[in-house]
């Protein structure tokens, strides 16, 4: 009955990672989105998995850990791979049986598709196990203040952010005890059919449903008791600084990019 | 989470055997481990290492079946009104019942015996629970457990945040389960004055492990002790307590108000007359 979820949360620790200006962790990670979908070629993804894995050493997080965290995701990149083997088309057919046929050009997609996905998790997952909600929020409220400009409400967004993401541990504990209480009533949410397991839901989800609304209301009561209003001349404890580390995170990532377009 | 920095202990070296009958009071500070010993006693948690054993069967063991264990021991959580849910109070009670897969008829009767447990008003039986009182909801709650008709029922404090007349309804609910029910009580509470009143067994709990296990003379005798682990003496036994150290010759049994009642006069007319002015 234990509800844990690895994807998405934090590892605590003091490596040059978790020390990276969350606002650079944002940048790198999206850059190296986009460098995932430029790797064209077999040496290109060896040195991604290379970066990656280096990175993952540095922040001293157990590989276990983010094992864990593809798990949930083995599934939909088994599915890809298959698809893009069977449909993928091209000129050397390798092997044809019946209407299946896999071609070397298919083949070539459906494994790079594969590793990309496998980059993103992983590389994704270093973000999010080495920032702590609050510094990642912090981070995306800096990155989309320009736009504040012209009406985009960045701090709305990110106070919205980092109270939903506050509220997942205490709902997930939540959650647990009313399936305790529940099954300590003779709740049974384990076997059945979907329907009566969909059934078997409702005396939990009603009971998480009320509570939340409480929440949420004393939240917000407690908020405006403080005089919040948002994020106008609203100074912070913590301010986000750029430092040489953040510098020569964004150097190497700069090699990477370079070495896997020319790759 | 084993194996990440979350990692730690809860439970360390608890042997306790409950006979059937006793009322237990299981008390300690906030963290002592006392709400996550009451979930190991229906199996709603496993230890790690040891076991537990109801009636005998091991609740580690494979072939127990673990919804018959939750029968024969109830649960009451802390706040249990969160978890109601249903339309009308009579459905919530009910819930524990139906999913025993009695007939309507059984189910019907036992919402009204276990309403009438814990002093419900059978009118409220059509309204909504969250309609009702905070009082009134916990006792909701507490009747959907009781209407599993179990031997054995564990409350995980259930007078936290009562006022003090919900409160002493709620302690006279739980003397008349075990007096007249005959049920085995085990009763979480940070009150000792509620456990000195109503229970023959006290377990302390301290950073985990069971630190103290006896009858309530036998551990406010041990005040001191008690006071080091943040723990308070019920109010009668603190002033037996200081009086002694005023130099009273107080028996060292005497801690109840009753007994404090008794003794007082007899004390203060001789300290009056030795010492003057009382």
């Amino acid at each position: 009955m234990a509800l844990d979820i690895t994807l998405g949360q934090f590892f605590p620790g003091d490596s040059p990672l978790h020390r990276l200006d969350p606002r650079a962790k944002l940048l790198l990670t999206l850059s190296m989105i986009v460098g995932v979908f430029l790797a064209d070629s077999y040496p290109a993804y060896a040195i991604f998995f290379t970066y990656v894995l280096a990175a993952a050493w540095l922040s001293g997080i157990p590989i276990r850990l983010m094992l864990k965290g593809l798990k949930a995701v083995y599934f939909i990149i088994a599915l890809t791979f298959v698809l893009n083997a069977f449909f993928g088309t091209g000129q050397t057919v390798l092997v044809r049986w019946q209407f299946l046929t896999i071609t070397r050009e298919g083949l070539r997609t459906a494994v790079f598709m594969a590793l990309r996905l496998m980059l993103l998790v992983f590389g994704t997952q270093l973000l999010t196990l080495t920032t702590s909600p609050i510094a990642l929020t912090d981070g995306l409220e800096r990155l989309f203040s320009p736009f504040a400009k012209v009406g985009f409400p960045a701090h709305e967004m990110a106070m919205m952010m980092s109270i939903a993401l506050r509220f997942i541990p205490t709902l997930l504990e939540e959650a647990d005890k009313i399936m305790k209480a529940q099954t300590a009533r003779g709740a049974d949410f384990e076997s059945g059919n979907l329907m009566a397991r969909a059934k078997a839901m409702i005396p939990l989800l009603v009971p998480l449903f009320v509570s939340a609304f409480r929440r949420a209301d004393e939240l917000a009561l407690a908020m405006e008791a403080r005089c919040y209003r948002g994020g106008e001349h609203r100074t912070r404890l913590r301010v986000l600084k750029y430092t040489a580390l953040d510098a020569w995170a964004g150097v190497s990532m700069a090699m990477l990019l370079t070495l896997v377009v020319v790759v | 989470m084993p194996g990440s920095p979350f990692q730690s202990v809860a439970l360390h070296d608890v042997s306790l055997t409950i006979p059937d009958g006793q009322f237990v009071g299981l008390i300690g500070h906030t963290g002592s481990g006392k709400s996550t010993l009451v979930q190991h006693l229906n199996g709603l948690i496993k230890p790690t290492s040891g076991e537990v054993l109801v009636d005998g069967q091991s609740l580690s063991d494979k072939a127990t079946d673990l919804r018959a264990v939750r029968r024969k021991v109830g649960l009451v959580f802390q706040y249990p009104e969160y978890q109601l849910f249903e339309e009308t109070v009579a459905k919530d009670i009910a819930f524990g019942p139906s999913n025993l897969g009695l007939s309507q008829g059984e189910i019907d009767e036992r919402v009204k015996e276990a309403a009438a447990l814990v002093e419900l008003n059978e009118e409220l039986l059509a309204r909504s629970p969250f309609d009702l009182s905070g009082g009134q909801k916990r006792r909701v709650a507490i009747a959907g457990v009781l209407a599993m008709r179990p031997t054995t029922l564990i409350l995980d404090e259930p007078a936290a945040g009562l006022d003090p007349k919900g409160h002493k309804r709620m302690m006279n609910i739980m003397r008349s389960l075990h007096e007249r029910g005959g049920m085995t009580l085990v009763m979480v509470s940070h009150s000792m004055s509620d456990v000195a009143k109503l229970c023959s067994r006290i377990l302390v709990m301290n950073k985990g492990t069971l630190a103290m296990d006896g009858s309530p003379e036998q551990i406010f005798m041990l005040g001191t002790k008690l006071t080091e682990m943040g723990l308070g003496l019920p109010e009668s036994a603190e002033l037996s307590e200081r009086l002694r150290g005023e130099g009273f010759h107080l028996p060292p049994d005497v801690w109840k108000l009753e007994q404090l009642v008794e003794c007082l006069p007899g004390l203060l007319s001789k300290k009056g007359g030795t010492g003057g002015g009382a």
